[in-house]
């Protein structure tokens, strides 16, 4: 033990010695030849163990990939299979036709329609809302402004979700279920949001604004083409946020909507089974297994399809848009 | 060249100094002449009427901040009053108004269980809420330093490895949920197994029988009134180190990235091991981050429900025996019992104000030495 942290030491000291001691040289090389050893083994681990833990990381997606591709006898076999024997693709196909849901139900389709109009419009709404407030707060001056920006801030430190209650009373009271506005309207204004981006736009300095006065730019002309190109970066990273945000939201609109109207996370907790229903190719009876596992029990390897269907544009979003995304995470902490 | 345009740009801006305040009054300055009310007055002889709309324009900010003020009138500050007085009002209906007088009699039947509707039990959600968290956190914490401080100290294919282990972060909490749930699943009836699982197949290579993680037949043990279904509970810690891992690593990562390299070095001419290293120059410069990673974590573990939901179903296992504090006032919501839910809200507050408050307390005692 003792032994092997003089080890440790002695390359160090021997690279300081290096030029000094001449004499020295036999025993310096033998010393550096022993840490470089030491270093290679250090690495190994190092290696190894990061190794592990980034399959252990992966292994849930491959397993979700690989699920929804096997039959359900192979994903039941005592001794799993680590890769299938055959694709089965019928899986996606008795995924996409299927009508889930117990509040009306929903297809696919539907659903993702749905998501995808939330989330634009959501995104979208959104984005004007934090622009304008947050540039009114960063560039403008009027009475109280500071006071309300605190109050805005202190906001924050209130959990979401004291506010649901209410906020379901409110829209259930309105009238406002079973819409796509319930969705878009209680979570347009996101005061982090505003708070990053106002920081962003007060780094802008003051003599860019003159600039483009003298150039003749109006105030809205100076905020559209110098303020947020400036300010892109931030922008894209909310943007992205806000609509990943829309995409896993699954409380709230299973509490306001019946399922025609929710979202893709809630599709997700459907049962999925062998039985595809009327809105399909097939008809009503269509299945892959003739009735061999009834019509009522979820297979996994549907549910993995479902849920492959769901995570993969996540994926891919994240492998185009990396660089965005990391640095809106860091910032905010977030998902939206 | 900048400068010029500079001083250009003040000389051009002194003699309308009016037009500084922003958007609304230079539209409405165009606008004015425009619409053929006449010479306003310029100098400082203004009628009555111009100064007030003057003072109007400058106060134009208040116009853009409006849309957000309305929207948080009625989705942040009307439900913050409404959950204060909601909980105090007795027998509370939500969709006709009526209540039963006023008083704690909510917060009492929550805390004792006595909702009589057979929904959650908040103290059942409360103890699996700190367990889970109080668990979860730190040790997802620990393994996120142990992976960045590995990452930090190899040079190949270090985007690589960074990029697997932040893919967690983009997932949908419901949808891995029940890709986990399939790791550790018995599928079959109780007399015919078809296979045990994953995790239940590697047990078995240690001579450890089966045990049924996620099912009705859940090993748990019973604390009078409490449960503690302790196979689930190992199951969503699982979860929740794998979910958390991403964004922690993340950000001690980066934080280590930005250290100085100047004390490494000076670290090095003394000789310093790496253990030595880590200790004293690393783990002291990432302190503000794992300080933040631990209260943003147990922050959001107390808020903690899409993932039970993905792993354990919608009724949070067996008699809601997986019940999270959220989960339990969105059982209450579904109940149509929001004098419940908001008393649950409200308890749930004060509980995360007491966090941010002990919080506050080390922050500033560490800051001070």
């Amino acid at each position: 033990m003792a032994k092997s942290s003089k080890n440790q030491k002695a390359p160090v000291v021997v690279g300081q010695w290096d030029l000094s001691a001449g004499d020295e040289g036999f025993d310096a090389e033998k010393a550096q030849k022993r840490a470089k050893i030491l270093h290679i083994v250090k690495n190994v681990f190092v290696y190894l163990f990061l190794t592990v833990c980034a399959v252990l990381a992966f292994l849930p997606f491959y397993w979700m990939l690989m699920s929804s591709v096997k039959t359900e006898m192979e994903f039941r076999e005592s001794v799993p299979t680590f890769f299938p024997h055959s694709f089965q693709w019928k899986n996606y196909w008795m995924v996409f036709h299927q009508v889930t849901g117990t509040r009306g139900g929903a297809s696919f389709g539907q659903i993702l329609i749905n998501t995808i109009v939330v989330g634009l419009l959501s995104t979208f709404l959104g984005l004007v809302v934090i622009v304008v407030t947050a540039y009114a707060l960063a560039r403008m001056d009027f009475k109280g402004k500071n006071i309300l920006f605190a109050v805005m801030l202190a906001t924050m430190m209130i959990p979401g979700e004291l506010f649901t209650v209410s906020n379901y009373i409110t829209v259930a009271k309105a009238g406002m279920t079973n819409s796509y506005t319930v969705l878009i309207l209680p979570f347009l204004v996101s005061v982090y949001y505003i708070y990053l981006l106002r920081n962003n736009f007060m780094q802008i300095p003051n003599s860019l604004y003159q600039a483009a006065k003298v150039d003749g730019l109006s105030d809205l002309g100076y905020l559209l083409k110098v303020m947020i190109p400036l300010t892109a970066p931030t922008l894209i990273s909310i943007t992205l946020l806000k609509f990943i945000g829309t995409w896993n939201s699954y409380i709230w609109p299973r509490l306001v909507n019946a399922q025609q109207w929710q979202l893709i996370t809630n599709w997700v907790t459907g049962g999925f089974v062998d039985r595809v229903q009327p809105t399909s190719p097939w008809g009503e009876n269509w299945t892959i297994y003739g009735g061999l596992y009834g019509t009522s029990e979820t297979l996994d390897t549907l549910k993995m399809a479902a849920v492959c269907m769901v995570s993969l544009p996540l994926l891919i979003l994240f492998i185009f848009c990396r660089k965005y995304i990391m640095r809106g995470v860091s910032k905010s902490g977030t998902k939206g | 060249m900048m400068e010029e345009k500079e001083t250009v740009a003040t000389l051009a801006e002194t003699p309308k100094e009016r037009n500084k305040p922003g958007l609304g009054a230079r539209f409405k300055r165009e606008k004015a002449p425009a619409g053929g009310d006449g010479l306003t007055p310029e100098g400082p002889t203004l009628s009555r009427g111009e100064r007030f709309r003057r003072g109007l324009r400058s106060q134009s900010g208040w116009l853009f901040v409006t849309p957000a003020l309305i929207l948080m009138a009625v989705f942040t500050f009307y439900p913050i009053i409404a959950a204060f007085v909601g909980s105090f009002q007795q027998q509370y209906n939500g969709m006709t108004g009526t209540f039963n007088g006023w008083g704690f009699d909510n917060f009492i039947r929550v805390l004792k269980g006595d909702t009589g509707t057979g929904g959650a039990n908040f103290v059942q959600c409360l103890v699996n809420t700190l367990l889970l968290t109080f668990v979860s956190v730190p040790l997802s914490t620990l393994l996120a330093l142990l992976i960045s401080v590995a990452l930090n100290s190899i040079k190949r294919v270090q985007k690589l490895y960074q990029t697997v282990f932040f893919l967690p972060y983009l997932t949908n909490a419901l949808a891995m949920g029940a890709v986990f749930a399939t790791f550790f699943k018995i599928i079959g009836t109780p007399n015919n197994t078809d296979t045990v699982g994953i995790v239940n197949i590697v047990l078995g290579w240690f001579g450890i029988k089966p045990i049924d993680w996620v099912g009705l037949q859940s090993p748990h043990w019973q604390l009078g009134k409490l449960n503690i279904p302790w196979a689930k509970y190992i199951v969503t810690i699982i979860y929740e180190v794998w979910s958390g891992l991403p964004f922690k690593i993340l950000i001690l990562f980066s934080a280590m990235q930005s250290i100085n390299k100047q004390y490494y070095d000076a670290a090095k001419v003394d000789g310093a091991s790496r253990w030595t290293v880590l200790w004293h120059i690393t783990a002291p410069m990432i302190m503000p981050q794992i300080s933040y990673l631990l209260v943003t974590g147990i922050m959001g573990g107390m808020k903690q429900y899409s993932a039970i939901v993905g792993l354990f179903g919608e009724t949070m296992g067996m008699n809601y025996d997986m019940g999270t504090m959220v989960g339990y006032l969105y059982n209450y919501i579904g109940l149509g019992q929001t004098g419940y839910a908001y008393a649950g809200s409200l308890i749930l507050f004060v509980i995360i104000m007491i966090i941010t408050w002990i919080n506050n307390l080390i922050t500033k005692k560490r800051t001070t030495y």
